[in-house]
Protein backbone atom coordinates (compact mmCIF):
# COMPACT_ATOMS: atom_id res chain seq x y z
CA UNK A 1 0.00 0.00 0.00
CA UNK A 2 1.39 3.37 -0.94
CA UNK A 3 1.61 6.29 1.45
CA UNK A 4 -0.72 9.25 0.87
CA UNK A 5 0.71 12.71 1.20
CA UNK A 6 -1.07 14.85 3.73
CA UNK A 7 0.85 18.09 3.28
CA UNK A 8 1.37 20.58 0.44
CA UNK A 9 4.02 19.13 -1.82
CA UNK A 10 5.98 21.12 -4.38
CA UNK A 11 6.24 19.01 -7.58
CA UNK A 12 9.30 20.99 -8.66
CA UNK A 13 11.33 19.51 -5.81
CA UNK A 14 12.71 16.21 -7.10
CA UNK A 15 15.64 15.76 -4.70
CA UNK A 16 15.63 14.81 -1.04
CA UNK A 17 18.27 14.55 1.67
CA UNK A 18 17.74 12.11 4.55
CA UNK A 19 19.00 12.71 8.08
CA UNK A 20 20.15 16.22 7.18
CA UNK A 21 20.48 17.42 10.80
CA UNK A 22 21.34 21.12 10.91
CA UNK A 23 23.15 21.07 7.56
CA UNK A 24 21.94 22.36 4.21
CA UNK A 25 23.99 20.12 1.89
CA UNK A 26 21.04 19.11 -0.31
CA UNK A 27 19.81 22.67 -0.74
CA UNK A 28 23.31 23.91 -1.52
CA UNK A 29 24.40 21.27 -4.07
CA UNK A 30 21.17 19.62 -5.29
CA UNK A 31 18.70 22.52 -5.24
CA UNK A 32 15.71 22.32 -5.13
CA UNK A 33 15.83 19.66 -2.44
CA UNK A 34 13.77 18.67 0.57
CA UNK A 35 15.70 18.13 3.78
CA UNK A 36 14.43 15.62 6.33
CA UNK A 37 15.43 14.51 9.81
CA UNK A 38 14.06 11.99 12.30
CA UNK A 39 13.76 14.50 15.14
CA UNK A 40 13.59 18.25 15.26
CA UNK A 41 17.21 19.44 15.36
CA UNK A 42 18.21 21.61 18.30
CA UNK A 43 20.38 23.96 16.26
CA UNK A 44 19.68 27.69 16.09
CA UNK A 45 19.13 27.66 12.34
CA UNK A 46 17.55 24.60 10.79
CA UNK A 47 16.81 24.00 7.11
CA UNK A 48 14.65 20.91 7.66
CA UNK A 49 11.44 20.75 5.61
CA UNK A 50 9.98 17.56 7.07
CA UNK A 51 10.45 15.62 10.30
CA UNK A 52 10.16 11.99 9.26
CA UNK A 53 11.75 8.56 9.43
CA UNK A 54 13.97 7.67 6.45
CA UNK A 55 12.35 4.22 6.53
CA UNK A 56 8.85 5.65 6.19
CA UNK A 57 8.91 8.72 3.97
CA UNK A 58 5.61 10.61 3.70
CA UNK A 59 5.62 10.80 -0.10
CA UNK A 60 3.95 8.71 -2.78
CA UNK A 61 5.95 6.23 -4.85
CA UNK A 62 8.18 7.28 -7.79
CA UNK A 63 8.62 10.76 -6.37
CA UNK A 64 12.35 11.63 -6.37
CA UNK A 65 15.20 11.65 -8.89
CA UNK A 66 18.01 12.02 -6.34
CA UNK A 67 18.09 10.83 -2.75
CA UNK A 68 21.03 11.81 -0.54
CA UNK A 69 22.41 10.51 2.74
CA UNK A 70 25.43 12.29 4.26
CA UNK A 71 27.39 10.34 6.89
CA UNK A 72 24.63 7.88 7.79
CA UNK A 73 25.15 6.40 11.24
CA UNK A 74 22.52 4.35 13.01
CA UNK A 75 20.73 3.64 9.73
CA UNK A 76 21.94 2.31 6.40
CA UNK A 77 23.97 -0.70 5.33
CA UNK A 78 25.30 -2.13 8.60
CA UNK A 79 23.28 -5.35 8.42
CA UNK A 80 21.08 -7.19 5.95
CA UNK A 81 18.08 -6.16 8.02
CA UNK A 82 18.97 -2.45 8.15
CA UNK A 83 19.75 -2.48 4.40
CA UNK A 84 16.41 -4.06 3.53
CA UNK A 85 14.58 -1.58 5.73
CA UNK A 86 16.21 1.41 4.03
CA UNK A 87 16.40 0.12 0.45
CA UNK A 88 12.74 -0.95 0.42
CA UNK A 89 11.77 2.63 1.12
CA UNK A 90 14.34 4.18 -1.23
CA UNK A 91 13.17 1.87 -4.04
CA UNK A 92 9.59 2.92 -3.42
CA UNK A 93 10.07 6.71 -3.58
CA UNK A 94 12.79 6.86 -6.24
CA UNK A 95 11.86 7.15 -9.91
CA UNK A 96 13.27 4.54 -12.27
CA UNK A 97 16.96 5.20 -13.04
CA UNK A 98 17.06 7.55 -10.06
CA UNK A 99 20.20 7.82 -7.92
CA UNK A 100 20.78 7.32 -4.23
CA UNK A 101 23.96 9.17 -3.21
CA UNK A 102 25.77 8.14 -0.05
CA UNK A 103 28.55 10.35 1.28
CA UNK A 104 30.51 8.53 3.94
CA UNK A 105 33.82 7.61 5.50
CA UNK A 106 35.47 4.32 4.53
CA UNK A 107 35.45 3.28 8.20
CA UNK A 108 31.69 3.83 8.53
CA UNK A 109 29.97 0.46 8.83
CA UNK A 110 26.65 2.12 7.91
CA UNK A 111 27.74 3.69 4.62
CA UNK A 112 31.18 2.82 3.27
CA UNK A 113 31.35 1.61 -0.35
CA UNK A 114 32.54 -1.85 0.62
CA UNK A 115 29.65 -2.38 3.02
CA UNK A 116 27.22 -1.01 0.44
CA UNK A 117 28.55 -3.30 -2.29
CA UNK A 118 28.25 -6.35 -0.09
CA UNK A 119 24.78 -5.57 1.21
CA UNK A 120 23.39 -4.43 -2.15
CA UNK A 121 24.52 -7.73 -3.72
CA UNK A 122 22.42 -9.59 -1.15
CA UNK A 123 19.52 -7.15 -1.53
CA UNK A 124 19.59 -7.51 -5.34
CA UNK A 125 19.27 -11.31 -5.07
CA UNK A 126 16.19 -10.92 -2.90
CA UNK A 127 14.74 -8.26 -5.22
CA UNK A 128 15.27 -9.46 -8.81
CA UNK A 129 12.59 -7.04 -10.11
CA UNK A 130 15.02 -4.18 -9.41
CA UNK A 131 18.18 -3.44 -11.34
CA UNK A 132 20.69 -1.90 -8.96
CA UNK A 133 24.21 -0.73 -9.75
CA UNK A 134 26.77 0.64 -7.28
CA UNK A 135 29.54 3.00 -8.39
CA UNK A 136 32.16 4.77 -6.35
CA UNK A 137 32.48 8.33 -7.66
CA UNK A 138 34.91 9.71 -5.05
CA UNK A 139 37.37 7.95 -2.77
CA UNK A 140 39.40 10.68 -1.07
CA UNK A 141 38.54 13.47 1.36
CA UNK A 142 40.40 15.94 -0.87
CA UNK A 143 38.09 15.11 -3.77
CA UNK A 144 35.03 15.46 -1.54
CA UNK A 145 36.25 18.94 -0.55
CA UNK A 146 36.97 19.83 -4.19
CA UNK A 147 33.57 18.56 -5.38
CA UNK A 148 31.60 20.22 -2.60
CA UNK A 149 33.65 23.38 -1.89
CA UNK A 150 33.15 25.54 1.19
CA UNK A 151 30.99 22.97 2.87
CA UNK A 152 31.73 21.65 6.34
CA UNK A 153 30.28 18.21 7.03
CA UNK A 154 29.28 17.46 10.61
CA UNK A 155 28.37 14.38 12.62
CA UNK A 156 24.81 13.93 13.81
CA UNK A 157 25.24 16.43 16.70
CA UNK A 158 26.12 19.10 14.11
CA UNK A 159 29.03 20.26 16.28
CA UNK A 160 31.57 17.53 15.77
CA UNK A 161 33.21 17.69 12.37
CA UNK A 162 33.09 14.83 9.87
CA UNK A 163 35.66 13.94 7.22
CA UNK A 164 33.90 11.83 4.59
CA UNK A 165 36.10 10.39 1.85
CA UNK A 166 33.64 8.46 -0.30
CA UNK A 167 30.78 9.28 -2.59
CA UNK A 168 28.88 6.19 -3.67
CA UNK A 169 26.11 6.28 -6.24
CA UNK A 170 23.44 3.59 -6.12
CA UNK A 171 21.38 3.63 -9.31
CA UNK A 172 18.01 1.92 -9.16
CA UNK A 173 15.89 0.89 -12.14
CA UNK A 174 12.47 -0.62 -11.61
CA UNK B 1 53.43 -3.10 14.91
CA UNK B 2 50.01 -3.29 13.31
CA UNK B 3 50.78 -6.49 11.44
CA UNK B 4 48.54 -8.98 13.20
CA UNK B 5 46.29 -10.98 10.87
CA UNK B 6 42.85 -11.06 12.38
CA UNK B 7 40.83 -14.20 11.90
CA UNK B 8 37.53 -15.56 13.08
CA UNK B 9 39.42 -17.95 15.36
CA UNK B 10 41.45 -15.34 17.23
CA UNK B 11 38.56 -12.90 17.43
CA UNK B 12 36.26 -15.62 18.75
CA UNK B 13 38.71 -16.09 21.62
CA UNK B 14 38.11 -12.45 22.60
CA UNK B 15 34.36 -13.01 22.36
CA UNK B 16 34.49 -15.97 24.71
CA UNK B 17 36.18 -13.74 27.23
CA UNK B 18 33.67 -10.91 26.72
CA UNK B 19 30.53 -13.03 26.79
CA UNK B 20 31.50 -15.14 29.76
CA UNK B 21 31.63 -12.92 32.81
CA UNK B 22 34.57 -13.84 35.02
CA UNK B 23 32.90 -12.51 38.12
CA UNK B 24 29.81 -10.54 39.00
CA UNK B 25 30.55 -7.26 40.65
CA UNK B 26 28.15 -4.55 41.72
CA UNK B 27 26.55 -2.46 38.98
CA UNK B 28 28.20 0.60 40.50
CA UNK B 29 31.53 -0.80 39.34
CA UNK B 30 30.21 -0.87 35.75
CA UNK B 31 30.15 2.91 35.75
CA UNK B 32 33.91 3.24 36.10
CA UNK B 33 34.84 1.54 32.78
CA UNK B 34 31.99 3.37 31.07
CA UNK B 35 33.24 6.74 32.31
CA UNK B 36 36.71 5.81 31.12
CA UNK B 37 35.29 4.82 27.73
CA UNK B 38 33.50 8.15 27.39
CA UNK B 39 36.55 10.04 28.55
CA UNK B 40 38.57 8.26 25.86
CA UNK B 41 36.25 9.03 22.97
CA UNK B 42 36.09 12.63 24.13
CA UNK B 43 39.86 12.83 23.93
CA UNK B 44 39.61 12.58 20.15
CA UNK B 45 37.18 15.44 20.09
CA UNK B 46 39.31 17.76 22.21
CA UNK B 47 42.32 17.36 19.96
CA UNK B 48 40.67 18.49 16.80
CA UNK B 49 37.48 20.37 17.51
CA UNK B 50 36.87 23.87 18.75
CA UNK B 51 35.64 23.42 22.32
CA UNK B 52 35.54 27.13 23.14
CA UNK B 53 32.60 28.17 21.04
CA UNK B 54 30.51 25.14 21.69
CA UNK B 55 27.37 24.82 23.69
CA UNK B 56 28.15 21.42 25.16
CA UNK B 57 25.15 19.30 26.06
CA UNK B 58 26.15 15.72 26.59
CA UNK B 59 23.24 13.58 25.43
CA UNK B 60 22.73 10.48 23.26
CA UNK B 61 23.28 12.31 19.96
CA UNK B 62 26.48 13.86 21.30
CA UNK B 63 27.68 10.43 22.40
CA UNK B 64 26.89 8.83 19.01
CA UNK B 65 28.65 11.67 17.20
CA UNK B 66 31.74 11.25 19.34
CA UNK B 67 31.77 7.52 18.57
CA UNK B 68 31.43 8.23 14.85
CA UNK B 69 34.17 10.87 15.00
CA UNK B 70 36.48 8.50 16.87
CA UNK B 71 36.24 5.83 14.16
CA UNK B 72 36.96 8.41 11.47
CA UNK B 73 39.97 9.90 13.26
CA UNK B 74 41.93 7.13 14.98
CA UNK B 75 45.08 8.74 13.59
CA UNK B 76 44.70 11.51 16.18
CA UNK B 77 45.83 9.29 19.03
CA UNK B 78 47.34 6.22 17.39
CA UNK B 79 51.00 6.29 16.37
CA UNK B 80 50.39 4.19 13.28
CA UNK B 81 48.07 4.87 10.36
CA UNK B 82 44.75 2.99 10.43
CA UNK B 83 44.72 -0.17 8.29
CA UNK B 84 41.65 0.83 6.32
CA UNK B 85 42.36 -1.87 3.75
CA UNK B 86 42.34 -4.35 6.62
CA UNK B 87 38.61 -3.74 7.16
CA UNK B 88 37.12 -7.07 6.26
CA UNK B 89 33.35 -6.70 6.37
CA UNK B 90 32.72 -10.41 5.77
CA UNK B 91 34.84 -11.24 8.81
CA UNK B 92 33.06 -8.42 10.63
CA UNK B 93 29.71 -10.10 9.89
CA UNK B 94 30.89 -13.52 11.03
CA UNK B 95 32.40 -12.24 14.26
CA UNK B 96 29.32 -10.16 15.04
CA UNK B 97 27.11 -13.21 14.54
CA UNK B 98 29.27 -15.25 16.95
CA UNK B 99 29.16 -12.44 19.51
CA UNK B 100 25.38 -12.04 19.26
CA UNK B 101 24.87 -15.77 19.67
CA UNK B 102 27.13 -15.94 22.71
CA UNK B 103 25.39 -13.01 24.39
CA UNK B 104 21.97 -14.44 23.53
CA UNK B 105 22.90 -17.81 24.98
CA UNK B 106 23.75 -16.17 28.25
CA UNK B 107 21.08 -13.48 28.38
CA UNK B 108 18.17 -14.76 26.25
CA UNK B 109 15.50 -14.39 28.96
CA UNK B 110 16.63 -10.87 29.72
CA UNK B 111 16.89 -9.90 26.04
CA UNK B 112 13.23 -10.85 25.61
CA UNK B 113 12.27 -8.02 27.98
CA UNK B 114 11.92 -4.39 26.89
CA UNK B 115 14.90 -3.17 28.87
CA UNK B 116 16.90 -6.25 27.80
CA UNK B 117 16.25 -5.57 24.12
CA UNK B 118 17.50 -2.02 24.47
CA UNK B 119 20.60 -3.20 26.32
CA UNK B 120 21.25 -5.89 23.69
CA UNK B 121 21.13 -3.38 20.82
CA UNK B 122 23.54 -1.06 22.65
CA UNK B 123 25.96 -3.80 23.69
CA UNK B 124 26.10 -5.12 20.09
CA UNK B 125 26.64 -1.58 18.82
CA UNK B 126 29.57 -1.08 21.20
CA UNK B 127 30.99 -4.44 20.15
CA UNK B 128 30.73 -3.47 16.47
CA UNK B 129 32.63 -0.25 17.16
CA UNK B 130 35.28 -2.24 19.03
CA UNK B 131 35.55 -4.59 16.06
CA UNK B 132 35.96 -1.82 13.48
CA UNK B 133 38.65 -0.17 15.64
CA UNK B 134 40.30 -3.55 16.24
CA UNK B 135 40.60 -4.13 12.48
CA UNK B 136 42.01 -0.64 11.97
CA UNK B 137 44.52 -1.00 14.83
CA UNK B 138 44.81 -4.69 15.76
CA UNK B 139 47.33 -4.25 18.58
CA UNK B 140 46.05 -1.00 20.03
CA UNK B 141 45.49 -0.60 23.75
CA UNK B 142 43.79 2.74 23.07
CA UNK B 143 40.64 1.26 21.53
CA UNK B 144 37.95 3.07 23.60
CA UNK B 145 35.56 0.11 23.35
CA UNK B 146 37.90 -2.21 25.27
CA UNK B 147 36.34 -0.58 28.31
CA UNK B 148 32.74 -1.25 27.27
CA UNK B 149 33.62 -4.91 26.67
CA UNK B 150 34.93 -4.98 30.25
CA UNK B 151 31.48 -4.15 31.62
CA UNK B 152 30.07 -7.33 30.15
CA UNK B 153 33.17 -9.40 30.75
CA UNK B 154 34.37 -8.36 34.18
CA UNK B 155 31.20 -7.05 35.72
CA UNK B 156 28.66 -9.39 34.14
CA UNK B 157 26.26 -6.53 33.38
CA UNK B 158 24.31 -5.62 30.28
CA UNK B 159 24.06 -1.88 29.82
CA UNK B 160 22.86 0.97 27.66
CA UNK B 161 22.85 4.75 27.56
CA UNK B 162 19.72 6.81 27.31
CA UNK B 163 18.59 10.40 27.57
CA UNK B 164 14.95 9.49 27.15
CA UNK B 165 13.68 10.46 30.60
CA UNK B 166 10.30 8.77 30.30
CA UNK B 167 12.04 5.46 29.54
CA UNK B 168 14.47 5.98 32.33
CA UNK B 169 11.62 6.71 34.76
CA UNK B 170 10.01 3.44 33.69
CA UNK B 171 13.14 1.48 34.51
CA UNK B 172 13.75 3.58 37.56
CA UNK B 173 10.48 2.40 39.09
CA UNK B 174 12.18 -0.94 39.46
CA UNK B 175 14.68 0.40 41.95
CA UNK B 176 14.09 1.61 45.53
CA UNK B 177 12.42 4.96 46.10
CA UNK B 178 15.40 6.49 47.84
CA UNK B 179 17.26 6.21 44.56
CA UNK B 180 14.93 8.35 42.41
CA UNK B 181 16.66 10.00 39.48
CA UNK B 182 16.13 13.54 40.77
CA UNK B 183 17.92 12.54 43.97
CA UNK B 184 20.82 11.14 41.98
CA UNK B 185 21.47 14.33 40.04
CA UNK B 186 24.39 16.51 41.01
CA UNK B 187 25.56 19.75 39.40
CA UNK B 188 28.05 17.60 37.48
CA UNK B 189 25.36 15.39 35.90
CA UNK B 190 24.89 15.19 32.15
CA UNK B 191 21.62 14.40 30.37
CA UNK B 192 22.84 10.90 29.69
CA UNK B 193 22.05 8.02 32.03
CA UNK B 194 23.64 4.61 32.14
CA UNK B 195 21.29 1.76 32.84
CA UNK B 196 23.09 -1.42 33.89
CA UNK B 197 21.36 -4.69 34.61
CA UNK B 198 22.33 -8.17 35.65
CA UNK B 199 18.77 -9.18 34.64
CA UNK B 200 17.66 -9.33 38.28
CA UNK B 201 18.44 -5.80 39.28
CA UNK B 202 18.66 -2.56 37.30
CA UNK B 203 20.88 0.27 38.35
CA UNK B 204 20.65 3.74 36.88
CA UNK B 205 23.15 6.51 37.16
CA UNK B 206 23.45 9.90 35.50
CA UNK B 207 26.84 10.18 33.89
CA UNK B 208 29.04 13.09 34.81
CA UNK B 209 29.29 15.76 32.14
CA UNK B 210 32.98 15.11 31.60
CA UNK B 211 33.07 16.90 28.25
CA UNK B 212 31.68 20.08 29.79
CA UNK B 213 34.04 19.85 32.76
CA UNK B 214 37.04 19.39 30.51
CA UNK B 215 35.98 22.35 28.38
CA UNK B 216 35.62 24.50 31.54
CA UNK B 217 39.07 23.47 32.77
CA UNK B 218 40.68 24.24 29.41
CA UNK B 219 38.96 27.58 29.09
CA UNK B 220 39.80 28.61 32.65
CA UNK B 221 43.44 27.56 32.47
CA UNK B 222 43.78 29.31 29.13
CA UNK B 223 42.28 32.52 30.56
CA UNK B 224 44.77 32.41 33.45
CA UNK B 225 47.76 31.94 31.17
CA UNK B 226 49.18 35.43 30.89
CA UNK B 227 52.69 36.85 30.58
CA UNK B 228 53.20 36.97 34.35
CA UNK B 229 51.18 34.07 35.71
CA UNK B 230 49.68 30.82 34.62
CA UNK B 231 49.36 28.47 37.61
CA UNK B 232 46.05 27.39 39.12
CA UNK B 233 45.80 25.21 42.21
CA UNK B 234 43.56 22.15 42.12
CA UNK B 235 41.54 23.65 44.99
CA UNK B 236 40.76 26.79 42.96
CA UNK B 237 39.97 24.65 39.94
CA UNK B 238 37.48 22.52 41.90
CA UNK B 239 35.68 25.69 43.04
CA UNK B 240 35.56 27.12 39.51
CA UNK B 241 34.28 23.80 38.17
CA UNK B 242 31.47 23.57 40.69
CA UNK B 243 30.35 27.16 40.13
CA UNK B 244 30.32 26.69 36.36
CA UNK B 245 28.57 23.33 36.60
CA UNK B 246 25.71 24.90 38.61
CA UNK B 247 25.10 27.15 35.59
CA UNK B 248 25.47 24.28 33.17
CA UNK B 249 22.95 22.23 35.14
CA UNK B 250 20.41 25.05 34.94
CA UNK B 251 20.77 25.19 31.18
CA UNK B 252 20.66 21.42 30.62
CA UNK B 253 17.80 20.64 32.97
CA UNK B 254 15.90 23.90 32.70
CA UNK B 255 15.85 24.27 36.47
CA UNK B 256 18.21 25.56 39.12
CA UNK B 257 20.11 23.09 41.21
CA UNK B 258 19.35 23.85 44.84
CA UNK B 259 22.73 24.68 46.35
CA UNK B 260 21.35 23.66 49.77
CA UNK B 261 20.73 20.12 48.53
CA UNK B 262 23.19 17.53 49.70
CA UNK B 263 25.14 15.70 47.05
CA UNK B 264 28.45 13.97 46.80
CA UNK B 265 31.08 16.40 45.59
CA UNK B 266 33.60 15.13 43.13
CA UNK B 267 36.76 14.46 45.09
CA UNK B 268 40.06 15.96 43.93
CA UNK B 269 41.20 12.45 43.04
CA UNK B 270 38.13 11.87 40.86
CA UNK B 271 38.53 15.24 39.13
CA UNK B 272 42.16 14.37 38.57
CA UNK B 273 41.31 10.98 37.06
CA UNK B 274 38.30 11.73 34.88
CA UNK B 275 38.83 15.39 33.98
CA UNK B 276 42.52 16.31 34.23
CA UNK B 277 44.40 13.14 33.39
CA UNK B 278 42.85 12.72 29.90
CA UNK B 279 43.69 16.38 29.14
CA UNK B 280 47.28 15.82 30.26
CA UNK B 281 47.53 12.73 28.09
CA UNK B 282 46.50 14.85 25.13
CA UNK B 283 49.27 17.33 25.93
CA UNK B 284 46.76 20.11 26.52
CA UNK B 285 47.58 20.90 30.16
CA UNK B 286 50.58 20.46 32.43
CA UNK B 287 51.39 20.27 36.14
CA UNK B 288 54.21 21.69 38.24
CA UNK B 289 54.79 22.24 41.96
CA UNK B 290 53.03 25.60 41.59
CA UNK B 291 49.85 24.15 40.10
CA UNK B 292 48.16 23.30 36.85
CA UNK B 293 48.61 25.30 33.67
CA UNK B 294 47.51 25.51 30.05
CA UNK B 295 50.15 24.39 27.56
CA UNK B 296 50.64 27.31 25.25
CA UNK B 297 54.29 27.19 24.20
CA UNK B 298 57.48 25.17 24.25
CA UNK B 299 58.48 26.49 27.72
CA UNK B 300 55.21 25.12 29.11
CA UNK B 301 55.94 21.73 27.58
CA UNK B 302 59.47 21.72 29.02
CA UNK B 303 58.12 22.63 32.47
CA UNK B 304 55.50 19.87 32.36
CA UNK B 305 58.09 17.36 31.18
CA UNK B 306 60.58 18.43 33.89
CA UNK B 307 57.96 17.97 36.63
CA UNK B 308 57.09 14.48 35.39
CA UNK B 309 60.76 13.49 35.10
CA UNK B 310 61.41 14.62 38.68
CA UNK B 311 58.32 12.70 39.89
CA UNK B 312 59.61 9.63 38.11
CA UNK B 313 62.96 9.97 39.88
CA UNK B 314 61.21 10.24 43.28
CA UNK B 315 59.13 7.13 42.51
CA UNK B 316 62.26 5.28 41.43
CA UNK B 317 63.97 6.18 44.74
CA UNK B 318 61.06 4.77 46.72
CA UNK B 319 61.00 1.64 44.57
CA UNK B 320 64.73 1.15 45.15
CA UNK B 321 64.20 1.57 48.92
CA UNK B 322 61.55 -1.17 48.89
CA UNK B 323 63.79 -3.47 46.86
CA UNK B 324 66.64 -2.85 49.32
CA UNK B 325 64.34 -3.57 52.28
CA UNK B 326 63.19 -6.81 50.60
CA UNK B 327 66.79 -7.92 50.19
CA UNK B 328 67.46 -7.16 53.88
CA UNK B 329 64.46 -9.32 54.74
CA UNK B 330 66.03 -12.17 52.84
CA UNK B 331 63.83 -12.18 49.73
Amino acid sequence: MDIQQTFPDDPIVLNIELGAGCGDFGKKFYFPCYLTELQKPTCEKSFIDHICDAHCLPWTKDRFITIIACNPFGYGFNTEESTTKLMDEISRVIITAGEFLVISSSTNRWGSIRVINREITKYQIKNPHLKISVTQKINTNADIIATFPNYQFYQSDQKTTATPNELTVIKISK
Amino acid sequence: MNNIKLSLANLTKSIDAIALPAKRLSAAKSFTPLNEHISQIMSFNFIDNDYENKDIIFNKIAYTSLAQYTLENTNLIEDEAPLVDNLNWDLFDEVRAVFKNEVKKRWQKFIDTEIGQEAFVFVVDCFENWLVYKQLHPNSTKNPWIKTNEILQENGFMYFLSDNLSDIEKYNSQIPKHERIEDMLTPYSSKLMMIASNSKKNEIKPLNNIEKMQAIVLQYLKSQHTKNKKYVTSKTLSKVLLAEMYQSFEKDWNQKFNPQRKFTHLSDVKIKNIVLLPLKRLGLIGTSNSGLFYIDNLDDIEEAKHFLTESQKRIQKTLSAYEHKARLMGY
